[in-house]
């Protein structure tokens, strides 16, 4: 076996290296890595484009193409979360935590450079990790039913407890309404509609990139528009050496790499479990496992960064696994290459691993070949990326936010994903003002899902029995000791159980306990809401629903009636202790304004969001752009005009080439459109 | 030498590929009438599945004849309403058009209470496209052999035995109801999201039955892992001519395939469907696309307006029976 496969991976890469084969490959790349910075824009609009110029291409050449494409964007994914906060893509929420202190700091270029050097190594990883596990993956697949990835899933949300920091109660709060919100839209077991309120948009559920764009993505640029600053306010750091540093240090801690890109494969090879999870994951196992990672972690320390991007580069050689092992797509790009192995009439299963060996060898080796080349385009342009950070944020705002629009619409292409997105910005930017952890929200939303329909068939199909299955045991074993051991930590450090039920003091409600109020009455409502339904629909949304209920309302009366003074009593170490763990989330650098002037500045941010919705909907999209970057640039901060037009002509033109002529995004319907129908033909996107 | 030779290799192909992009992205601009500017043909389901396919095999030749960019759109969601809602309320001007496929026109309007469309007076039938059976199909271990043994064993524990299907409310879920209604069986309803993952259960011993799409278990069926006991169309399936038909194994009436058919908003000038169905039926003969539609394990099926019209009356009648008598609930 070993022979005959070594054989294959050899003949795979002499096939690849074709000089018309690299070139597509190339072309993949590149395409890959700029659609990879735009924030929101994945791998799935550029995917399903390419795909009809496969149909006449040789597979091996086919796939070098869309693998390209596929494993780059989450290498160019870290370049605006660096930069701007701005996660390019769900899989790189993560790496904002502890990437864009940096780039405060002025180590944009390290951190850039740990980003691309760790993407490199965790897809080579990743890819050669599949290389050598196919032969013997597939019985063992076959081997994981229904229980076993519903025991995965459980792992994955117990990382809740890591990923909550010092804010446990909250952080559960937060992930079990990232559950609840999952649950919105058909149930897969009843077709019971849940919480869809009439709207055709939420039938399948809210779709996931408006969703972290707003809680990620607008908290950020929100508060740069509320400081009115830029980035890095210092600019004496020197590129050069931070790239070699930050590619030094991926090298330092070759074996933090190593581990998350192993869960980033292992991961990735799960179907449902998609990439906005994985980065966490991978970074919850870092805090966990670090030398002084719950201390440095979130402040701009470069593992937190090597960990996220070397796990989500990994992913795209796991998702390949089930997708060439049984068709079984583990990734939404995974799908349509599923479309490709049909048009080339191969079929996915045991005829991959025999007779088109060589064909999955150079899959493998595309994936390799696109990380390194994708990585080393990257350090090619790096140099203009770093300063990006030090511009002035009425340079940055209207470009950023315009590209989010899309990104977020590209979601479900509907007038859903913009209001998806507007009500998640406004959520995330209150969590993080209040210091309520956000990580949890997305492990929640996107394992909620997982997690119930696992749930269902495994109960439906084997009873109580599903439970004693070694695999399950062992995962499930895992899993709770992921989310008791924090936990126990905490009330330990607190002094024991006895004293977090006492020294309760006179009730004080201060304003910000509102949004424990507000928490209680939408998961109160959700509940109430869910009595209706059958039990089949009902029964885990009541479960979660009650228990979110319990830890708010727990929550509330810890803030309320535990007068601040009280843990003074504590031991002067324990208090250390716990100031020491780290809130697991960014701090806001707008402390030295009064609230007052905060509330107002993030009023008028997201009223220029409602305006720009507004006119989108008159006029329509590309029409609103210029006139939006003008009207920011101008009245936010009087920039002059010889600033102000070119950006507001190139960003236009940028949008209109890109996403009109090129994505042929379907754009929603005007009322200008609607009015005058000839406009339609001569202006794009009326 | 051989270096020169791959370079100018290369660019030849490089400026191939570039123009490819560029002819595909602007579109041809030469022609008069119709049609006037690129045509949007919406496929209201996720790329990779049938839909998607015969979208993106079809517009491509479609580009060509009409010399007009075709652009597929993938409008997936709410078990297909959002596509076909955009298409029943866009322009009839042939400029739009729909991927339509068994379960949008003739399954959803008996399945749920409310629809946003009528697919009588929202839409215009231009001509079908291709059709994919769906197989009753069991884990290699298991001990039936042929649909008599499962019928035999489903008549000793009503209600009991799972039966894997890729949805709620999907064709494979209407053809276990039609085919309990007509022996006097029910299965327990096991509904995974998408075929892939049914298949994989199904080959994995999750569940012991299930009825999905050849494609589907097309992976599993060389090792015997799943085991085909019949397809649920009438007729047999040119992709193995030996698996019997339920009706041959003794289920009355039971015929029922995933289909996918071109139509228009009504209203659509009668010359622009002509035109349309005539370009299509020649393109679904090409021998190219026929293999590639047959690789997915379809079948083209070119037919007249008419033809498709009776189809899908015939079909919503026999659902709106199973829907009614098995007592199939989508809120």
């Amino acid at each position: 076996m070993g022979l005959e496969m070594l054989d294959a991976a050899g003949h795979a890469l002499v096939l690849l290296l074709d000089p018309y084969r690299l070139m597509m490959l190339s072309c993949g790349v590149v395409m890959g890595l700029v659609l990879g910075i735009l924030p929101g824009i994945g791998g799935l609009s550029g995917t399903a484009l390419l795909l009809p110029f496969t149909f006449t291409m040789d597979p091996y050449t086919a796939f070098a193409l869309l693998l390209g494409l596929a494993s780059t964007t989450s290498t160019g994914d870290p370049i605006p979360a660096i930069m701007f906060g701005v996660p390019g893509g769900a899989g790189s929420a993560a790496t904002v935590l502890d990437g864009l202190p940096m780039a405060r700091r002025g180590e944009a270029g390290r951190a850039l450079s740990a980003a691309y050097m760790s993407s490199m190594m965790g897809g080579v990883f990743g890819a050669f990790l599949m290389a050598v596990c196919l032969p013997i993956l597939r019985p063992v697949m076959l081997y994981l039913g229904s229980p076993e990835l519903l025991a995965f899933s459980a792992l994955g949300i117990s990382m809740v407890a890591v990923l909550s920091g010092n804010t446990p109660l909250r952080g559960l709060v937060a992930a079990s309404l990232g559950i609840l919100i999952a649950m919105i839209g058909t149930d897969p077991q009843t077709g019971t509609l849940r919480w869809t309120f009439d709207f055709l948009y939420l039938w399948d559920g809210v779709p996931l990139v408006p969703v972290v764009l707003g809680l990620f993505a607008l908290p950020e640029l929100c508060d740069l528009a509320v400081a009115r600053s830029s980035i890095a306010a210092d600019t004496k750091y020197n590129a050069t050496s931070g790239m070699w540093q930050g590619a030094k240090d991926c090298f330092i801690h070759w074996w933090l790499v190593l581990r998350c890109s192993w869960i980033g494969s292992a991961f990735g090879a799960v179907p449902g479990i998609g990439g906005a999870v994985i980065d966490w994951l991978a970074y919850g196992h870092a805090v966990r496992t670090e030398k002084g990672a719950a201390q440095s972690f979130g402040k701009g320390d470069v593992r937190g960064v090597i960990a996220a991007e070397s796990a989500n580069n990994a992913r795209e050689g796991g998702a390949l696994v089930p997708t060439v092992a049984f068709g079984v797509p583990g990734s939404a790009g995974m799908a349509i290459l599923l479309g490709a192995f049909l048009i080339h009439g191969l079929v996915p299963g045991p005829e991959m691993l025999s007779k088109h060996l060589d064909i999955t060898y150079s899959m493998v080796w595309s994936i390799a070949l696109a990380n390194i080349l994708g990585a080393g385009l990257c350090y090619l342009f790096s140099g203009q990326f770093a300063r990006l950070a030090t511009l002035r944020y009425t340079l940055i705002l209207p470009c950023v936010l315009g590209i989010i629009y899309i990104g977020a619409f590209e979601g479900s292409r509907s007038w859903g994903d913009l209001f998806s997105l507007l009500f998640f910005g406004v959520l995330g930017w209150t969590m993080k003002q209040l210091r309520w952890p956000r990580p949890p929200l997305i492990l929640g939303l996107v394992l909620g899902d997982t997690v119930e329909r696992y749930l269902f068939i495994s109960v439906e199909r084997y009873g109580a029995d599903w439970l004693t299955r070694p695999i399950v045991v062992g995962l499930l074993a895992l899993a709770i000791y992921g989310l008791l051991r924090p936990l126990i930590q905490d009330i330990k450090a607190h002094g024991g159980v006895a004293r977090l039920v006492t020294g309760f003091g006179r009730p004080h409600f201060r304003a910000k306990n509102l949004f424990h109020v507000f928490m209680i009455a939408v998961i109160g409502w959700m509940v109430f809401a869910a009595l209706d339904w059958p039990t089949n629909a009902k029964i885990v949304p009541l479960i979660v629903g009650s228990l979110a209920l319990a830890f708010a309302i727990l929550g509330l009366a810890n803030e309320m009636f535990r007068p601040p003074e009280a843990e003074s009593t504590l031991a002067d170490g324990t208090k250390a202790q716990i100031s020491d763990t780290i809130h697991m989330d960014l701090e806001s650098d707008t402390g030295h304004l009064s609230t007052g002037l905060i509330l107002w500045r993030a009023a008028v941010f997201f009223g220029w969001l409602v305006g720009f919705m507004i006119s989108m909907a008159c006029i329509g999209l590309i029409p609103t752009v210029p006139i939006f970057v003008i009207g920011y640039m101008r009245l936010e901060a009087r920039e002059p005009w010889k600033l102000v037009l070119p950006q507001a002509v190139g960003l236009t033109l940028f949008i209109y080439v890109v996403f009109d002529q090129l994505l042929n995004i379907p754009w929603p319907q005007t009322l200008l459109g609607m009015l005058v129908p000839a406009l339609k033909t001569i202006v794009p996107s009326v | 030498m051989i270096r020169h030779w791959a370079r100018s290799w290369v660019t030849a192909r490089t400026w191939a590929f570039l123009f490819a992009v560029l002819a595909a992205s602007v579109g041809g601009a030469q022609a008069q009438s119709y049609p006037t500017r690129p045509i949007h043909l919406i496929a209201p389901y996720a790329p990779g599945g049938i839909a998607d396919i015969a979208a993106r095999l079809v517009g491509q030749k479609l580009t060509e004849a009409l010399g007009q960019q075709v652009v597929v759109e993938n409008r997936p969601g709410a078990n297909g309403f959002i596509g076909v809602t955009a298409v029943t309320r866009s322009a009839p001007d042939g400029h739009t058009l729909l991927i339509a496929t068994t379960g949008d026109v003739t399954i959803n309007p008996v399945l749920f209470k409310k629809v946003p469309y009528d697919v009588d007076a929202d839409l215009v039938p231009i001509t079908m496209l291709s059709d994919t059976p769906t197989v009753l199909a069991t884990n290699g271990a298991s001990p039936y052999k042929t649909v008599a043994d499962v019928i035999k064993d489903a008549k000793a524990k009503p209600g009991e035995i799972p039966m894997a299907s890729p949805g709620i409310g999907s064709i494979n879920q209407l053809a276990f109801e039609w085919m309990g209604l007509g022996t006097g069986t029910k299965f327990l309803h096991v509904p995974y999201k998408g075929g892939a993952p049914a298949s994989t259960s199904l080959a994995g011993g999750d569940v012991p039955l299930g009825v999905l799409a050849i494609s589907s278990v097309n992976p599993f069926l060389q090792n015997g892992r799943i085991r085909v006991l019949a397809v649920t169309t009438a007729k047999r399936s040119s992709f193995n001519s030996e698996w019997p038909t339920l009706q041959e194994s003794g289920v009355p009436d039971v015929d029922i395939s995933n289909w996918t058919a071109l139509m228009a908003p009504k209203g659509t000038p009668p010359e622009i469907v002509d035109r349309l169905q005539k370009e299509v039926v020649r393109i679904l003969a090409m021998p190219d696309i026929k293999e590639r539609f047959a690789a997915g394990g379809a079948v083209t099926v070119p037919t007249t307006a008419a033809e498709l019209s009776a189809r899908i009356k015939r079909e919503t009648a026999a659902f709106k029976t199973i829907v009614e008598k098995a007592n199939i609930h989508v809120d």
